[in-house]
């Protein structure tokens, strides 16, 4: 009331214009600084990335060919020829397997910590560990499966997945459980207040709204897997020829790239180039159908 | 939709009467609920102290006091909401049809299937508008043609004209007044006895709360319906019998909700009995 008053009574005096030009010099010169320093890093923060985008198509793109994707890898890794098949089934069986075990298994832990277990003794712990577990080295979770799998068994495919698993699982928890606590409280709670159960509130209302976001988290925790090399060396062994079985030595993508990177022949360093991109279009498609899935579960903000 | 114009001012004697039929005097109408010494702790602090009061059916009910006095904890006890919350308790008894509604055996969500609950704030599901409609209808199983449902739950909250050609778009793509009756209408959807509303029409210009007070006039001849409200008029304007709570500072200087007054809305604001109501009505505190 009062205001509405005064502005009656004494009215603003005449602006001195609302153009850029009436802002303080100081409040100029600030927000052009911000802004160059903003665009400067985004370019040194683009740079890098594009740089090494380029070098692995330009580098890499001529070795691939069918031949290349599905022949088997040669012992004589100076020779020309040969292919980085085994490594492609793999890299393909292991981070599928990982996937499998460590999404379903991370996304419910997610669940229970953010909708069950809150605050509480066990959920406060198990949050923790999954922190912890987010910055172990991943030989450290290869040397784990080392003694816990492959002393007991053998070098194995299967090994190298429940490494993966062990790697991820933290990854897709943390990610999960973040963008659980992102969906509104008031959500839920129109739900309940409409006879529904938790759980059918969860599978209904809670999961839909954090889908895309959990897709996301998951894709990070598949891509993280999708590169490790060292624990795939410990846990997995080597192989030449494609082996599709959980049994049985196997190789994977990242390690035949650091095996051919490190020879010096013009062939292997051709060769780790290839199975480098390759590596990146694999982890391009796994983006593409986590996005496919995550839309087709989505609910629709139109 | 004919009510707005003949709207009775502040301070008339009696609530709505639109139907033109007097409606059952104070106190002789069947209570649907009551609410008998009701405590509402949050932990060790209790909110609400010794609340007495009849829900009465068909009829409107407003709970009016200053901000804090603990209204929305009382109304989220009546649907057991509360249990939400942790540390939250309730004592003494919450009837609905006689029965105690937080006995022991009794089914939160069975009570809250009953007890539905319009929020202060529009909460749609960022589904679409049929799909908000229809939740409550699948998850409780109620059998019939889904299309015919979510057409008469629409209807019933006054939408259908407005979104019948958009069922498919998101709701939460509405105007905010859309949005709160798309919440009634998914309330509704599922035909409880009571509906709770805290403050409704907080977030709404004064022409979509005219249309949701319409609707609460039209809705109170099916159903019964508690609503906070921090708007006297709209008290007065709406409802048949009025609650008026207060925050008061106990023996240990500790603050708790108490219910000064209840009565008949018409009564309440002409004749006060509490000095405290009429300071509270008139504008003097609070
Ligand atoms: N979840 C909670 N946990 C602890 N204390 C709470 C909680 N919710 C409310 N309270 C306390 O209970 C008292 C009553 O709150 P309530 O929200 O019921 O007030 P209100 O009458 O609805 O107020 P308003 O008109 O501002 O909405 C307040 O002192 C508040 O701090
Ligand atoms: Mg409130």
């Amino acid at each position: 009331m009062t205001t509405t008053v005064q502005a009656a009574q004494q009215p603003l005096s005449a602006p001195s214009g609302l153009g850029r030009g009436s802002l303080a010099t100081r409040r100029r010169l600030a927000n052009t600084l911000v802004r160059t320093g903003i665009w400067l890093s985004v370019i040194i923060a683009v740079v890098p990335v594009a740089l090494v985008m380029y070098y692995v198509i330009a580098k890499g793109a001529k070795m691939i060919s069918w031949d290349f994707l599905t022949k088997p890898i040669p012992r004589q890794l100076a020779n020309p020829g040969g292919g980085i098949g085994p490594a492609i089934a793999g890299t393909l069986l292991m981070t599928g397997l990982a996937s499998l075990l460590a999404i379903p298994l991370g996304v419910l832990g997610a669940i229970y910590l953010n909708e069950y277990g809150k605050q509480n003794a066990l959920a406060r712990s198990v949050r923790l560990m999954s922190n912890v577990m987010t910055g172990v080295p991943s030989i450290v979770m290869g040397l784990f499966i080392y003694t816990a799998v492959v002393l007991t068994t053998e070098q194995s495919g299967l090994a190298g997945a429940l490494a993966l698993a062990c790697l991820m699982l933290p990854v897709v928890i943390r990610s999960s459980e973040e963008m659980l606590r992102l969906v509104p409280d008031e959500l839920r709670q129109a739900s309940l207040a409409l006879g529904a159960r938790k759980w059918r509130t969860i599978v209904t209302v809670v999961l839909p709204a954090a889908v895309s976001g959990i897709a996301s988290g998951a894709l990070l925790g598949v891509a993280r897997a999708a590169g490790e090399t060292a624990p795939i060396v410990l846990v997995v062994g080597l192989t030449q020829r494609v082996n599709w079985h959980l049994s049985g030595s196997n190789t994977a993508l990242p390690v035949q790239i650091y095996r051919n990177a490190t020879e010096p022949f013009e062939a292997a360093t051709d060769r780790a180039w290839g199975a480098a991109l390759t590596l990146v279009v694999i982890v391009l498609l796994a983006t593409l159908i986590s996005r496919l899935i995550a839309n087709r579960f989505a609910i629709k903000e139109r | 939709m004919t009510a707005t114009n003949d709207r009775p001012a502040v301070h008339i004697d009696a609530g709505w009467r639109h139907d033109g039929a007097e409606r059952q005097p104070a106190d002789g109408g069947a209570a649907l609920m009551e609410l008998r010494d009701v405590s509402v702790f949050y932990g060790d602090y209790e909110a609400v102290r010794g609340a007495t009061l009849p829900v009465r059916q068909n009829e409107i009910t407003a709970m009016i006091g200053p901000s804090g006095c603990g209204k929305s904890t009382i109304l989220r006890a009546l649907n057991r909401m509360n249990d939400l919350i942790r540390g939250a308790r309730v004592t003494g008894t919450i009837t609905y049809l006689g029965q105690d509604i937080y006995a022991r055996d009794v089914d939160p969500i069975q009570v809250r299937r009953q007890i539905g609950m319009v929020f202060q704030k529009p909460n749609p599901f960022p589904k679409s508008i049929y799909e908000n409609v229809a939740y409550g209808i699948k998850i409780n199983n109620i059998k019939g043609n889904m299309d015919d449902m979510v057409e008469e739950a629409l209807t019933g909250a006054a939408l259908w004209d407005e979104v019948k050609d958009k069922l498919k778009t998101s709701g939460m793509a509405l105007s905010g007044g859309q949005q709160q009756r798309l919440c009634i209408a998914r309330t509704i959807a599922i035909k409880p006895a009571v509906i709770l509303m805290d403050e409704p029409c907080s977030a709404l210009d004064p022409i979509a709360t005219g249309r949701i007070e319409d609707l609460m006039y039209e809705l109170c001849k099916q159903y019964t319906i508690v609503i906070v409200t921090h708007n006297m008029q709209q008290a007065a304007r709406v409802s048949h019998h009025t609650a008026f709570f207060t925050a008061e500072v106990d023996e240990k200087q500790v603050r708790h909700g108490r219910l000064v007054e209840f009565g008949e809305t018409g009564r309440i604001f002409t004749n006060p009995k509490d000095p405290r109501t009429e300071g509270y009505i008139t504008g003097r505190f609070g």
